[in-house]
């Protein structure tokens, strides 16, 4: 691998690593945290300094090693992790993304960015110094008296009389490639304290050929002397960790321990009680002991079929059975825990993206393959294709499930940020999440946090009153900003909502005639004037604070909406709250469709729209009226061929396709119903950017190009057209001559 | 690798590195050489760069030696071997394989044999 390569490599997993800790601080900072938590934030950062150490990154090595030190007394529980601790952390996890992502892109740190670095440290240190002195001198007392009970408790024959480590090493075959030099970890475990023994084992070495110089076969057994714990021996060795053999005894461990150690390492029993002997782990009386110890336990196991190591040890009154219980379950905790992250696989989103393509590419030749079948009319061949058809729907279906996440992630993300507005508006706000599991396609999902981030600080800025105010309106003094999720026909609709102060129309009002925007005599729909906040330029702020209320925030998020193809809407009631729904397409590449034809032009709308069909009946084609009774609703109709100025045909029947874009139906006009069909979305050219009703091309079985209706536009218009019929129309006539 | 002229083809020179960037080519080299004589001296006072991989050919060599019941002794090894070799407890002569610093006698007959041996221009194996 390059070192590049691995950069970038370090750059992602940093990313992660932060993300785990800021969600972990988050909790500790809400709730009580769990043990799990903090350990995960000890990792973390530890992790992170040790591989920006491997690259040279000395800024991050430097900040993140005092994170970590004070990370490590929270560990040791020297320190709570409450009260400031969990903030001040929290900037931590911040300063150390700064750091990041200066070295991702190759800069120093700015001046500004400087202090505040200098700043934390020194906040950090206070924990580390205040503390030291007090808490350590209580530890020791806490703990001396302990450790003597339980030497006193311990049978002193059991255990072995070494006052040493013992560590036991086997590297991996593969450590000299991966430019590891087993030489170097014993020298830097001899660091840690004086290395009693060394016993170099050469016992897995093959003979003559089979010898790869370049394999490693080397093991070691280690006495160590030192002052030190099990972790801090384990991570001399963390570079090599996944693929060596370790095994570690902490001093006067029992006999029995040797015992089960010895049996786990790779050599003959004998000839490793040799070699501990020799090592001075073992003197040979203690020897004699465990290997009998050993046979026992063999003899044992033979006559019980295997009891399990906790059992004995319960029989045994070592371990009580509640104390057992709650350590195998951690136990399976972890493993499970384990195992789930095994089932999860990083793909590269470029490779994704191709095989979406290709099934893209799948669904057009194999519609193109039907058309044929169904021309040449072979039964057998229709057969066949009608069951690979089949295939690519599900090939296609899977395909895009690949690609969908569930959009959870990214409301947890909002925690944090409702947490540092709340601060810095000095509002006491809380975040409450529904829909978390609800799926959306990954671009989707980075698409749309911007735009979500602006209405969540919105919300808090704008609509959550001050707590003074609240308590004037009886409301709790705790405000809420929801975030909600849901799927709804063919779509996904993210709700971000707040129980604030609800929108003042009349105050939009006359703002929006202050800037211009509509005359002061104009009558206004409920919902225009709702509208009118997301104009471009338009702010109602009556402060201008440095979140929000610059007059680029609801339009751009309008804008962005729409491009995704998707529409945003506004409810509010003053005084209750408000709601705003987002409402995006499900997926970006390829959709059921529904095909329809106009004279000889074909359009496809996405089938989940489509409500149903019905005929146009005679009288509404002769008087050519702009709605349809439908069952006691009044359906507003568009004529497609006139909305798209296609020739006149002859045909003697229309039919109506009823569609529906959120709340509001719309019956659109066309001579022919095609039925399904497997639509690839090819996204129009720049050329096309402009051109309203028209959302995307694609390519038919027959090679013919067919135009994907933008419904969320269309139904709008008819609802316009019906509302302003009075009005003369032929101004948002869409001119679509390209089509086909 | 360099062979010692005149020391009857036992003798070699181990120059500058001896690592996991040259293992693989001393291997076949010395065992080349094990083809024909179960007697091999390495002469390690010039290895500049020595590593766990060039531990583990010496242990190698040695087991090899041992099987066929010659015998390999190393001589003048550099202050870098001889760290290496002490840190794994093996200077003591684990499992006899022979560190003689300071035991000229018994080290260095050849060399009093042939007193023309000095570090000669290096040739690759």
């Amino acid at each position: 691998m390059n070192l590049d390569q691995a950069l970038h490599t370090f750059f992602d997993e940093a990313r992660d690593m932060l993300h785990v800790m800021e969600e972990a601080l988050m909790r500790a900072e809400n709730v009580e945290s769990t043990e799990d938590d903090i350990h995960a934030l000890f990792r973390a950062a530890h992790t992170i300094k040790g591989s920006a150490g491997l690259f040279g990154l000395d800024a991050i090595v430097a900040f993140t090693h005092v994170t970590e030190s004070v990370l490590d007394r929270v560990r040791n529980q020297e320190l709570p992790l409450d009260g400031e601790l969990p903030g001040l952390l929290l900037s931590c996890c911040d300063q150390i993304s700064l750091l990041v992502e200066a070295a991702a892109r190759n800069e120093a740190l700015s001046e500004a960015e400087h202090i505040n670095n200098e700043q934390i440290v020194l906040m950090l240190e206070q924990y580390l110094e205040d503390g030291l002195s007090a808490h350590t001198a209580q530890t020791e007392s806490e703990l001396a008296p302990t450790s003597m009970e339980s030497d006193k408790a311990s049978d002193d024959a059991q255990n072995a009389l070494n006052d040493c480590w013992h560590i036991s090493i086997r590297f991996g075959i593969d450590t000299f490639r991966s430019g590891m030099d087993p030489l170097s970890f014993i020298r830097y475990l001899g660091l840690l304290g004086q290395l009693d023994h060394v016993e170099l084992l050469s016992t897995a070495l093959p003979e003559g050929a089979a010898m790869d110089p370049e394999s490693c076969y080397l093991g070691f057994e280690i006495r160590l002397r030192a002052n030190t714990d099990k972790a801090m021996i384990e991570n001399v060795f963390e570079f090599v960790r996944d693929d060596c053999t370790l095994r570690i005894l902490p001093p006067h461990s029992k006999l029995g321990e040797f015992a089960r150690h010895m049996q786990s390492l790779p050599e003959d029993v004998s000839l490793l009680g040799e070699i501990l002997v020799r090592c001075g782990a073992l003197t040979r009386n203690e020897l004699t002991q465990a290997l009998a110890l050993q046979e026992n336990d063999a003899q044992a196991s033979a006559a019980k079929t295997k009891p399990p190591l906790g059992e004995i040890l319960v029989n045994q009154g070592v371990l009580s059975q509640p104390v057992l219980n709650t350590a195998l379950e951690k136990q399976k905790q972890t493993q499970d825990k384990r195992n789930q992250e095994l089932k999860l696989i990083k793909v590269h989103a470029d490779k994704l993206d191709h095989l979406i393509n290709l099934v893209g590419e799948l669904v057009i030749a194999g519609a193109s393959a039907q058309l044929i079948g169904q021309r040449a009319a072979d039964p057998l061949l229709n057969e066949a294709t009608s069951t690979v058809t089949k295939l690519v729907e599900q090939i296609r279906d899977g395909a895009l499930r690949l690609r969908m996440v569930q959009i959870g992630e990214t409301f947890n993300r909002f925690q944090r940020v409702v947490r540092d507005i709340a601060r810095e508006l000095g509002k006491d706000v809380t975040l409450k999440v529904s829909g978390a599991e609800t799926e959306l396609d990954k671009s989707l999902v980075e698409k749309i946090s911007d735009p979500l981030l602006h209405l969540v600080r919105n919300a808090m800025d704008h609509g959550i009153e001050s707590t003074e105010v609240r308590a004037a309106h009886d409301k709790p003094d705790t405000a809420t900003v929801y975030l909600n999720a849901y799927h709804d026909s063919g779509s996904i609709v993210i709700e971000v909502s707040d129980d604030g102060g609800g929108i003042n129309r009349a105050r939009v009002f006359s703002k929006a005639v202050e800037k211009g925007l509509v005359a002061a005599d104009a009558v206004l729909s409920d919902h225009e004037i709702l509208n009118l906040i997301m104009e471009p330029g338009f702010s109602t702020a009556a402060q201008i604070t440095n979140l929000s209320g610059r007059g680029v925030g609801m339009d751009v998020v309008k804008r962005n909406i729409e491009q995704l193809r998707g529409s945003i809407e506004l409810n509010s009631e003053e005084g209750i709250g408000t709601t705003v729904r987002i409402r995006l397409p499900l997926t970006l590449a390829i959709i059921d469709g529904f095909l329809m034809q106009v004279g000889q032009a074909s359009y496809v709308v996405p089938l989940d729209l489509v409500e149903e069909c019905v005929e146009l009946p005679r009288d509404a084609i002769n008087q050519h009226h702009s709605y349809l009774p439908l069952r006691g609703t009044v359906l507003p109709l568009l004529r497609l061929r006139e909305l798209f100025e296609l020739e006149q045909s002859s045909a003697q029947r229309e039919n109506v396709v009823v569609v529906r874009w959120g709340q509001v139906r719309a019956g659109l006009v066309v001579d022919a119903l095609l039925g399904e069909l497997q639509t690839v979305i090819k996204p129009l050219g720049m050329l096309f950017s402009q051109l309203r009703g028209v959302s995307g091309s694609t390519i038919l079985g027959s090679g013919e190009v067919g135009l994907i209706l933008d419904v969320p536009a269309l139904v709008d218009l008819a609802t316009v057209q019906e509302i302003r019929q009075t009005e003369h129309a032929s101004g948002r006539r869409i001119t679509a001559k390209m089509a086909s | 690798m360099t062979p010692i002229p005149g020391s009857n083809d036992q003798a070699v020179l181990l120059d500058d590195a001896l690592s996991i960037y040259q293992v693989a080519q001393l291997k076949a080299a010395l065992c080349a050489r094990l083809e024909t004589t179960d007697t091999l001296l390495l002469d390690l006072s010039t290895v500049t760069e020595f590593d766990g991989a060039g531990l583990q050919l010496l242990v190698f060599l040695q087991q090899e030696i041992a099987r066929r019941q010659g015998t390999l002794k190393l001589t003048g090894a550099s202050a870098n071997v001889t760290e290496a070799l002490s840190l794994c407890g093996l200077s003591k002569g684990f499992n006899s394989l022979d560190v003689l610093p300071d035991t000229p006698t018994d080290a260095q007959p050849w060399v009093e044999d042939e007193p023309a041996y000095a570090p000669t221009t290096p040739l690759e194996a």
